[in-house]
């Protein structure tokens, strides 16, 4: 006696077929995931103890980024300014600013402010602020439009691929080392021309250097 | 083992009855008491943590390896919030990220060798030598490494204190006074200060004070290893307290009778083994080589860089007759 109808041949071919879109779909699903700002914390607001607005004082006023992150071309991190920084100016102005009550207390007790930290890259990565920026990578690349931050968040992704992807290829990302802290940059002339002279007057290494484990797992 | 369990005559006897040369470590081996024969054979004394759950090889496998696959998943957590604390008045020197090198000076055996410390945020991490000083040349000894580990030394105290309880400075000083006081007309005869070799004139200037206040008290000072027969010998050898200094690059032989110059003996250590390395260079300098006869009883590191070394008893040693350009079994005299 037959167990199984006629259809089931169908049956079992479709689900053949069905079984393979739900493993791809599933992979598929699973990659979305993992670059998603959900994984990466891309583009997600943090709330700090001051409200402090990039967009006021970078794109509003126009102060250069390495008036507060004084160490961005000299040390592995940018440096966050302390406290004095702050007071210079608003000692001055604002100086009674409620939303500045915490800068002040800061200053007033001797107590450091905590801000939490955005770009959180993983311990096992060296990263290195000075060699990008004398190499020719401006702020804005890595950190997007920080004039127009409000509050300030993480823009790239900071994974692995994304920092592979510059480093196979720099030439179409560096500028002049005089347009490092511009914000919405330019090219003057075309970057497919630029990029390459300026790999070769700052002597950039290549790709086999660039793309070498120890670079940033060291 | 306390003493108490040991049968001294028996072990009179047994002695007695032995003949030819024994060696032992403790009353008790020799009286081969029972506690010694287990603390002979247990790996652990007892009371050491142990593991006596009886949890079997078989569960014991499969918890860990129920860990181990476990532990990979530990990695799908988003990481934890991390906080930036900047300073409030930034120290004018610093860099952040980048560490700061002071200079510094520690001292061993009285000897003060000149180092230069990395400090990250105030925290220095890592000891290494002043290429300025004449004693260090930018090197350093095993000491001098091992000493940046003292100032994380959990069992380092964190504040003052007195019985196992925190007391303020001032409870200090007020005990220190009044100890003071009751030396006043004894004139000192119970007070002993208790220093290492103190090389500095000024601490030294203020125990000479303290001594003058207090003519009965004495200064004793103490090294687990001091260098008082070395002393003793430059007396002997010059008729005062000297210091002899060694100019390596200037020999061409060197006989070396127990004295481990190039590592523990002495704190010129780190000047001569630059001195010694910069006489064995083949290239550049267009110098002879300089060699180097070793008589010593012990392995040292000096006696490992020989070129000829003679094993001795460190009594025969002072009977080595060093005799240069000759080959060391010839020096045997």
């Amino acid at each position: 006696m037959q167990v199984f109808p006629k259809s089931a041949n169908n049956w079992s071919r479709a689900s053949i077929i069905a079984g393979l879109f739900l493993v791809a779909g599933l992979g598929w699903t699973v990659l979305t995931l993992q670059r998603s700002d959900f994984v990466t914390s891309a583009n997600q607001f943090i709330e700090q103890p001051v409200q402090f607005s990039h967009q006021h004082h970078v794109g509003g006023i126009g102060i250069d980024c390495r008036y507060c992150h004084t160490a961005v071309e000299v040390s592995p991190s940018a440096g966050i300014p302390p406290t004095k920084t702050c007071i210079n100016c608003h000692s001055q102005i604002w100086s009674t600013s409620p939303y500045l009550e915490p800068v002040r207390a800061s200053f007033r007790e001797d107590r450091p402010l905590q801000w939490i930290r955005v770009h959180d890259l993983p311990d096992f990565v060296y990263f290195n602020h000075s060699i990008h920026v004398k190499q020719g990578v401006g702020c804005e690349t890595c950190h997007g439009r920080v004039d127009r931050m409000p509050l300030m968040l993480q823009k790239s992704p900071l994974q692995m691929e994304w920092c592979l992807d510059c480093h196979r290829d720099p030439s179409r990302y560096i500028r002049p080392r005089d347009q490092i802290t511009t914000m919405g940059y330019q090219p003057a002339v075309a970057q497919s021309e630029l990029g390459p002279r300026l790999m070769q007057e700052y002597n950039i290494a290549g790709v086999e250097h660039m793309t070498s484990c120890s670079v940033c797992h060291r | 083992m306390s003493a108490e369990s040991l049968d001294m005559k028996a072990i009179r006897e047994k002695l007695a009855k032995a003949g030819g040369p024994q060696y032992w470590r403790s009353l008790d081996a020799v009286a081969e008491t029972p506690e010694f024969q287990a603390f002979l054979h247990r790996e652990f004394p007892s009371n050491a943590s142990e593991w006596s759950d009886p949890v079997g090889r078989r569960s014991f496998l499969k918890l860990m390896s129920a860990s181990i696959a476990l532990a990979g998943a530990s990695a799908c957590t988003v990481q934890p919030t991390e906080l930036i604390v900047p300073y409030v008045r930034q120290p004018e020197e610093f860099i952040p990220g980048r560490p700061l090198y002071f200079a510094t000076a520690m001292t061993l055996g009285g000897v003060a060798t000149g180092l230069l410390v990395e400090s990250h945020e105030g925290r220095p991490t890592k000891v290494e030598g002043n290429p300025e000083h004449p004693g260090s040349l930018g090197a350093t000894d095993l000491f001098a490494q091992g000493s940046v580990l003292t100032l994380y030394d959990p069992d380092r105290s964190q504040s003052l204190l007195q019985l196992g309880e925190i007391r303020p400075w001032s409870a200090f000083v007020a005990a220190n006074k009044a100890a003071a006081q009751g030396q006043v007309s004894a004139n000192g005869a119970g007070l002993r200060i208790v220093t290492e070799t103190v090389a500095s004139p000024t601490l030294a200037a203020q125990i000479q004070q303290i001594l003058a206040q207090y003519p009965e008290a004495k200064w004793i000072q103490w090294e687990p290893t001091p260098r008082d027969h070395a002393r003793a010998g430059a007396r002997m050898a010059f008729g005062e307290y000297v210091e002899p200094l060694y100019d390596l690059t200037k020999a061409d032989v060197i006989v070396s009778l127990d004295a481990d110059f190039l590592a523990s003996d002495g704190p010129a250590n780190l000047r001569y083994s630059r001195q010694f390395a910069t006489r064995r260079r083949i290239e550049g300098n267009g110098e002879a080589l300089n060699r180097l006869y070793v008589a010593e009883g012990v392995y040292s590191v000096t006696g490992g860089k020989a070129d000829h070394r003679v094993p001795l008893k460190t009594s025969d040693v002072p009977s080595v007759r060093p005799c240069a350009r000759l080959h060391a079994s010839a020096c045997r005299c």
